[in-house]
């Protein structure tokens, strides 16, 4: 596993699951529902009615029986076929409103979670692709990447952010997970031969970068 | 922001930066929300400033280190090297390590992101893959000397299984399904031409038993 589930977790999911069960009832409007499900990694696609569930991997990482209950998750509740992002997540579309629990549900008995999948949340953290085998590697920050994931997602004020909060960790100076373009990054340097990170901060794109 | 922050700061530096967000970046416009918004209102004079504020503060409350559990392949190097055995011997010891911290990742037991042993050294033995020196006149092509040496390594266990030779060269690693513990005889080479198997017969799959 390459993160520990946050205890409050299977708590958090009843809650969720009682604001869709308001908004099935007509008790609550869709935009109510939508600030709910957002940061639990719950988007509804194009086609109204269906939805996406975006796993947190960090640095897209799974244990081989973490992928089969994926594709087996997928195949049951979603489509063919798994997004795998920009962000090194997994996604599971086209699931319908009242299969999003029983999904979540499943991926938490796979140590799997959607959390912060969405909204002002801490995002999930990236790592070099290459990360553990690049010729250029000056070390494997992927220890570092993991344990920070399971610390801030284990953190309440990591879901009340201003805005999202996009971390990833590079494990050479060319900077294969750009770190730079993160609102923070970590190169691993070494400095006297003691293991380090160059921080980038407020890194991003867009309008204005 | 920083040339070099030491590998047991970097979650002091996260969680400043963090919390700096938290509390000063903009919750109004969120279009204009995302921590650059903030550098850029501030500048980066009074952003460094307030970034100090708040590492100081985290600092006071002296978090506990994270647990990196990272991968030290050097102690089992020196382990290994220390070892009163033929360095043949000594790849065995490595390769039965490497397999069986293989399994335990895949079963779940154990928390890493790579096969330490991977990084383990063997020093004094044949590098795994290496190539022999080219026979005389290179008269063999390599691709023929790795199949046979393939063979010669791999034989008994496809011998287990019931392929034919013809059948166990054409092996593709899309035909082994590790999960499913099946491997499906798809083609077969026969005069050196890789074609479908002649008959449904031979198209079978084989049950890879592993009792662990």
């Amino acid at each position: 596993m390459f993160y520990n589930i946050p205890e409050n977790l299977p708590s958090e999911l009843e809650e969720l699951d009682s604001y869709i069960a308001l908004y099935q009832r007509g008790e609550i409007d869709a935009a109510t529902l939508k600030v709910r499900r957002v940061p639990f990694g719950c988007y509804e696609q194009r086609e109204d009615g269906t939805y996406m569930v975006r796993i947190r991997t960090t640095g897209g990482a799974l244990t081989p029986l973490q992928l089969r209950a994926i594709a087996e998750i997928s195949g049951r509740y979603g489509s063919d076929s798994i997004h795998i992002t920009t962000r090194q997540e997994f996604q599971i579309h086209d699931v319908a409103l009242e299969n999003v629990l029983p999904v979540m549900r499943e991926l938490l008995k796979a140590g799997l979670a959607a959390r912060g999948g969405g909204g002002n949340t801490v995002r999930n953290v990236l790592i070099s692709p290459d990360a553990g085998v690049g010729r250029d590697e000056v070390f494997d920050p992927s220890p570092y990447a993991f344990a920070l994931a399971s610390k801030l997602i284990a953190k309440a004020d990591s879901w009340l952010l201003p805005r999202k909060f996009k971390i990833a960790f590079s494990n050479s100076p060319a900077d294969t997970s750009y770190a730079q373009f993160n609102d923070l990054g970590f190169v691993a340097k070494l400095s006297d031969g003691h293991k380090g990170f160059k921080v980038y901060v407020a890194g991003g794109l867009g309008a204005k970068p | 922001m920083h040339e070099f922050v030491p590998a047991e700061d970097f979650y002091v530096v996260t969680a400043a930066i963090k919390r700096l967000f938290d509390k000063h970046g903009n919750r109004k416009n969120r279009h204009a929300a995302r921590l650059r918004f903030l550098w850029n209102t501030l500048g980066e004079e009074r952003f460094r400033q307030l970034y100090e504020e708040q590492l100081q503060l985290i600092r006071a409350e002296n978090p506990a280190a994270l647990p990196i559990q990272d991968v030290q392949p050097r102690p089992v190097e020196l382990w290994l090297r220390e070892l009163p055995l033929s360095p043949k011997s000594k790849t065995h010891v490595r390769s039965l390590m490497h397999g069986l911290v293989e399994f335990a990742t895949w079963a779940g037991m154990l928390d890493v992101s790579r096969n330490p042993v991977s990084l383990v050294r063997n020093i004094g033995a044949t590098p795994e893959g290496a190539e022999s020196p080219e026979p005389h006149g290179g008269a063999v092509p390599r691709s023929a000397e790795r199949a046979t040496r393939a063979i010669r390594n791999d034989g008994p266990a496809m011998r287990l299984l019931g392929l034919r030779i013809g059948e166990a060269l054409a092996l593709e690693w899309a035909d082994v399904d590790w999960l499913g513990s099946r491997l499906s005889v798809r083609r077969g080479i026969v005069n050196q031409i890789v074609g479908d198997v002649k008959t449904q017969g031979p198209q079978r799959h084989s049950i890879l038993q592993v009792n662990c």
